[in-house]
């Protein structure tokens, strides 16, 4: 009887590590300066799941070269990827982009947010398609644009330093950037960070953000994650919203996410939240992180069956053993919750980073985790440390598969070095 | 708090990047001196200064009138400026706007009587084009307040210009150091390579937004300029 268990428990863990297909995007030929592709995101086609989009900081555009900007591409699922410099300069001051966000339209329109280096505020913009590039639109906002589709209308949750205290704003556009208008959705009482978004089946357009409401204490800082929601795309808000948890929490908030004496570091200032929606009966579930007992940073999970009018009690998804941040989620048309994150063991010589995808089959409940990738810094050529990964990863859902992007360990090159790694799970 | 920019230097030599975020400035890797070396501002590396300020590897047709502006900086108060593609600034950053414009008129003012080059950089009539006027600025690379001329249409540096290229012309560095630009905002941080030449006269700068070996941006020693120059 035991035997079988362990035998059953084996081949589960075993089924689970073989239905994750880790692949480089990036290869000698299309990354021939060994970026370090940090801060992906991911969109796939829901018109055809095998027409997936990435980006990643893995190039730059410039007007006076004429060079432009990459978008990472597949035609077949994700097996393999070209990289499409396509991303026409926004201004002949910029050099690259410092932020940046992409997805797909329901009727299969690549879109995407992006942030110009080089350029003061405003200095945001939506990028749409245009002779075979994608072109800027109008510029808006200031820090970490998101991107998401409402319809006909995009929107792009982002943070604006411009105001004291900092607040999280949503822009909008009916017509892919060519003309924006926005919207304070943040509470005014404290700072505002990590806003994200996600659109639910009739459009509902949801944002969580969270609020700063003391000084950090080390690596952490009292929070409270808030959801709000818009049913006029993007034009009123519910502001400040509400909290997807009970009290306050104890959130990330360094410059120093891992152990400087033992590898390089990330920064996880705004690597603590992220939001999907069930893509038909609308539930929201807000990813989040809190300090847990022992000190030790993890991912929760809460759900709203009611439009996030109010959320359920937090259900923790890591298992509470490591540090965790970077969490992102989403929701299969079957109903699997998918979590992406980030962990780190610093018990040996050297700090071990591993990526993670949880997944809950019962609306949440439970949750079980599978190790995508594990690796030190030392290994790894490149990465600034301060930053590395970037502030956050890749996560959707088309169907019943997830897809996901992470800044992790090259695949087969020979200098081995971070770069951005696909992978796709079944809900 | 959150403007203030971050430095993180590292050693290049041994290809290693290993400190915290908080880490000030290290001396990093020494090479081999470049030809003439000796000091920038003084001694035998004034000669390689001098020519690399001259190089037109480096720059493009508007660099004559941005050189123009640098006696005009250095009277405000800059002992470095940073010539980037389309745009000149001071290194120095302000806590205090006011005290940035006031340096910037009188910089402005300074403009208006620049003196000649007594080594003629360029031609006459690129060195007579017009610069927009020095100001106090937001500097987007940091988000700090700089002296120095706003982005305009111009065209100062080589982009094309790639450090291997400065590196077989001019030799090896003196040293390479990283820095890292950091606005205080959740934007991805630009790491910059500083290659120095001529005991930091003239500092040949990449970045990691693109391609790592091309020239984004190069940093003068005022004073250099002022004595090689002008």
């Amino acid at each position: 009887m035991r035997r079988n268990f362990f035998a059953i428990l084996t081949l589960s863990l075993l089924s689970a590590v073989a239905q994750a297909q880790l692949v480089d995007i990036a290869n000698n030929a299309t990354d021939p300066n060994n970026l370090d592709d940090s801060e992906p995101s991911i969109a796939v086609n829901p018109l055809n799941a095998n027409d997936i989009a990435v980006v990643s900081f893995s190039g730059g555009w410039s007007s006076a070269t004429g060079l432009k900007g990459p978008v990472w591409r597949s035609a077949n699922g994700g097996t393999t990827w070209s990289k499409q410099l396509v991303l026409v300069a926004p201004s002949p001051a910029s050099n690259g982009t410092g932020d940046q966000n992409i997805v797909f339209t329901k009727s299969g329109v690549l879109l995407l947010s992006e942030l110009g280096l080089g350029l003061a505020v405003p200095r945001c913009f939506f990028y749409r398609p245009s002779g075979g590039n994608f072109v800027a639109g109008a510029a808006y906002g200031d820090d970490q644009p998101m991107v998401a589709s409402a319809g006909g209308t995009t929107v792009s949750p982002w943070l604006n330093f411009g105001l004291a205290p900092e607040r999280s704003m949503v822009e909008r556009t009916p017509n892919q950037g060519v003309g924006v208008a926005q919207a304070v959705v943040g509470s005014a009482a404290f700072a505002n960070r990590t806003t994200r978004v996600a659109v639910g089946p009739n459009n509902q357009i949801y944002v969580i953000y969270k609020t700063r409401e003391a000084a950090p204490v080390g690596n952490f800082q009292q929070s409270t994650f808030r959801v709000v929601r818009s049913f006029d795309f993007g034009v009123t808000w519910n502001t400040p919203g509400v909290p997807v948890h009970p009290g306050t929490v104890m959130t990330w908030f360094t410059s120093s996410w891992g152990n400087a004496a033992k590898g390089k570091v990330g920064r996880a200032r705004s690597s603590d939240a992220w939001i999907a929606v069930h893509p038909s009966t609308n539930a929201v579930f807000a990813a989040f992180c809190n300090r847990n007992a022992a000190g030790r940073g993890q991912i929760f999970v809460s759900r709203s069956i009611n439009s996030a009018g109010s959320f359920s009690a937090p259900v923790q998804v890591s298992d509470g053993t490591l540090n965790s941040a970077y969490p992102e989620i989403a929701v299969a048309a079957n109903g699997t919750i998918g979590v992406l994150y980030l962990d780190f063991n610093d018990s040996g010589a050297q700090t071990v980073f591993t990526y993670r995808f949880a997944r809950s089959f019962d609306g949440g409940v439970t949750w079980s985790r599978v190790a995508l990738q594990s690796f030190t810094t030392q290994s790894l050529s490149n990465g600034n440390s301060g930053f590395l990964w970037g502030d956050y990863m890749g996560l959707t859902a088309v169907g019943n598969m997830f897809f996901g992007v992470f800044t992790g360990k090259s695949i087969g090159r020979a200098n081995v070095q971070f770069d951005p790694i696909f992978f796709k799970m079944p809900g | 708090m959150h403007r203030s920019g971050l430095i993180l230097v590292a050693v290049l030599a041994f290809g290693v990047m290993f400190c915290g975020p908080n880490e000030k400035k290290k001396e990093t890797g020494e090479q081999a001196p470049a030809p003439g070396g000796g000091g920038g501002g003084g001694g035998g590396g004034a000669g390689l200064a001098a020519d690399m300020i001259r190089d037109p590897l480096l720059w493009r047709p508007d660099y004559p009138a941005a050189l123009r502006s640098v006696p005009a900086l250095s009277k405000a108060g800059e002992t470095q400026v940073e010539i980037l593609s389309r745009r000149i600034v001071g290194t120095r950053k302000y806590s205090d706007r006011g005290a940035a414009e006031r340096d910037a008129h009188a910089a402005e003012q300074a403009q208006a009587a620049a003196p000649p080059m007594r080594v003629a950089v360029g031609s006459t009539e690129a060195r007579g084009r017009k610069l927009p006027p020095i100001a106090a600025i937001d500097f987007p690379d940091d988000r700090s307040v700089r002296v120095g001329t706003p982005d305009h249409d111009a065209q100062y540096i080589n982009v094309n210009a790639r450090i291997e290229q400065v590196e077989q012309k001019w030799g090896k560095p003196e040293k390479v150091t990283q820095e890292v630009l950091d606005d205080g905002t959740e934007r991805r941080p630009i790491a910059l390579t500083l290659y120095h030449y001529a005991n930091d006269a003239v500092i040949v700068v990449t970045t990691d937004i693109n391609d790592p070996h091309a020239v984004d941006r190069v940093y003068l020693d005022t004073k250099t300029v002022m004595q090689t120059i002008f």
